[in-house]
């Protein structure tokens, strides 16, 4: 017992000259030997695995959604079976060609988030929760502007506010915490290992400069080290932690989805359809299963339609020519409110941070008194079935195939190809 | 050095940042100890703030810091139950992470 005491007696008088040589001001250690394998340790870990950590690229561009895309539910861009109330980081914007009853048609849509004017967007504390908050889209179709008067046909605004944006933000920089607090504790480890050797070796001056200047030898103390698994297997699971923690922020949501329309969006070629349309509603999405960055995910919408259709002329068919005119009676507008709802699959696989998207799922609109034959004038009383392809062709630009088929009602089929892209946040 | 020296455990550390006015952006301040206790802050350029933790088993007390960019600056100051830790004060530039042992 008494040799025991000694020996740890000398090992801290041999630990103390060697760190009394340091000349490191401050209080002095309970522990000297400790203290001296903690000093070794962060020289070490400096070019082992901290240095790699240290800053593991904890900007905002890691933290950004990349899934998140400008998107009109029932619009030609339309990329996803149903639509999400994810805003997009910065800015965006989508270009959509494809085809209906009604004809081909193009439609531009651009996407901001406001905070990019309040908030400091290269600090990724603010950054993370704000740009997971809300964004407003402006879309209109390219064939929009009448020929004569100059004025927009038709033209939309979406507004999504994402509820879960500001808590899913705190939980995402904790996340990032956790793995420098992790880091500190692996430090620890490596300070114990360094510990145990100083205290074990007879020569301590020798195992510290074994340790001090990486003499990789049999018998060095450095070359018995025990270090976690650092190295290049660290640094690729420190990437993965921070994907994963973005991943897990963007895995759920729940908020609002506003849109108002104004104008005909078959660009007249439905008599009636003209008239101003106010949507509001409550969307939730929440990542089901997560294995090996394959992704499931469910999107659901419920939300009511208010159309208010502006007076318009009636068309009737001429018998003799067996062509359509236009009526001179004028019909009076009516309003008209429908239940909407929309439930979907999205399955998706990441690849180097790129992520592959396949989904599927239907949208109903029902409504009750709605005049004969004008279910499609007014969008309702119809069930579809979309499915949609999203292939990205960089970071945060992709392009979607989407297509809708009526299961019931007077919708038009659509099928269009969408482009989608993105503003990066600052790196 | 990312070896700053001893304090003692039980005690009070704080790491404060004051960050130059003209740095790119904010900088993230972390303080971490091997028992898995941790605070992180976010401050603004010409901005001040500090984290705080108090380390209750013997190991490693990290502060780690951040910047913008690698040229953004700051002054970096730690101290324990609120007196400065000698050598702990510095005018700094580039992300940084500073190791004190804790016994």
């Amino acid at each position: 017992m008494f040799s025991m005491f000694s020996t740890a007696l000398l090992a801290q008088d041999a630990c103390k000259e060697i760190y009394d040589s340091l000349n490191i001001v401050g209080s002095l250690p309970a522990d000297y030997c400790m203290s001296l394998s903690v000093y070794l340790s962060s020289e070490l870990t400096d070019n082992n695995f901290i240095t790699s950590s240290q800053n593991p690229n904890l900007k905002p561009r890691v933290l950004q959604n990349r899934n998140a895309e400008p998107s009109g539910a029932g619009l030609l861009n339309q990329s996803g079976a149903v639509t999400s109330v994810q805003p997009i980081a910065l800015a965006g914007g989508s270009f959509a060609t494809g085809g209906t009853d009604d004809g081909a048609s193009t439609i531009f849509a651009l996407t901001l988030n406001p905070s990019i004017f309040y908030t400091d967007i290269s600090n990724p504390n603010e950054t993370a929760k704000s740009s997971r908050l809300g964004d407003i889209t402006v879309f209109f179709p390219t064939n929009a502007v009448e020929e004569n008067t100059s004025e927009l046909e038709y033209f939309g605004i979406r507004a999504r506010l994402n509820i879960t944006g500001i808590s899913t933000g705190d939980e995402l920089l904790q996340n990032v915490q956790s793995i420098y607090s992790r880091l500190t504790i692996d430090q620890n480890k490596v300070a114990l290992s360094i510990n145990k050797l100083l205290n074990e070796a007879t020569d301590k001056q020798a195992c510290y400069d074994q340790i001090k200047n990486k003499e990789e030898s049999t018998n060095s103390c450095y070359s018995n080290i025990e270090f976690p698994v650092f190295t290049q297997k660290q640094k690729d699971e420190l990437e993965s932690k921070l994907r994963e923690a973005r991943m897990k922020a963007d895995s759920k949501y729940f908020g609002l989805d506003l849109r108002f329309d104004s104008g005909d969006p078959t660009l007249g070629s439905k008599p009636g359809a003209a008239g101003t349309r106010l949507f509001g509603g409550l969307a939730r999405g929440r990542t089901l299963e997560d294995k090996k960055e394959q992704t499931m995910k469910y999107h659901f919408r419920i939300g009511v339609d208010y159309f208010d259709q502006e007076d318009y002329q009636s068309i009737s068919t001429d018998t003799v020519m067996n062509m359509p005119v236009m009526d001179t009676t004028m019909v009076l507008g009516r309003t008209n409110f429908s239940l909407d709802s929309a439930f979907g699959l999205e399955f998706s696989k990441s690849v180097e941070n790129q992520t592959v998207s396949f989904s599927t799922g239907l949208e109903l609109r029902l409504a009750r008194d709605i005049p004969d034959d004008m279910d499609e004038v007014f969008q309702t009383n119809y069930m579809m079935l979309r499915s949609s392809l999203s292939v990205p062709f960089t970071s945060t630009n992709k392009i979607s195939l989407n297509l809708g088929v009526p299961v019931f009602g007077e919708i038009s089929p659509v099928f269009s190809i969408s482009a989608n892209w993105s503003l990066l946040l600052p790196d | 050095m990312p070896y700053k020296g001893n304090v003692s455990k039980n005690s009070t550390i704080t790491a404060e940042l004051s960050c130059s006015s003209s740095n790119s952006g904010s900088a993230l301040l972390f303080i971490t100890s091997s028992d898995g206790n941790g605070d992180s802050k976010a401050v603004a350029p010409g901005g001040a703030d500090s984290v705080s933790i108090t380390p209750t088993e013997s190991g490693i007390l990290n502060v780690i810091v951040d910047f913008g960019s690698n040229i953004d600056s700051g002054v970096l100051t730690v101290k324990e139950n609120g007196s400065n830790i000698p050598g702990s004060t510095e005018n700094v530039q580039g992300d940084l992470r500073w190791s004190y042992s804790v016994n």
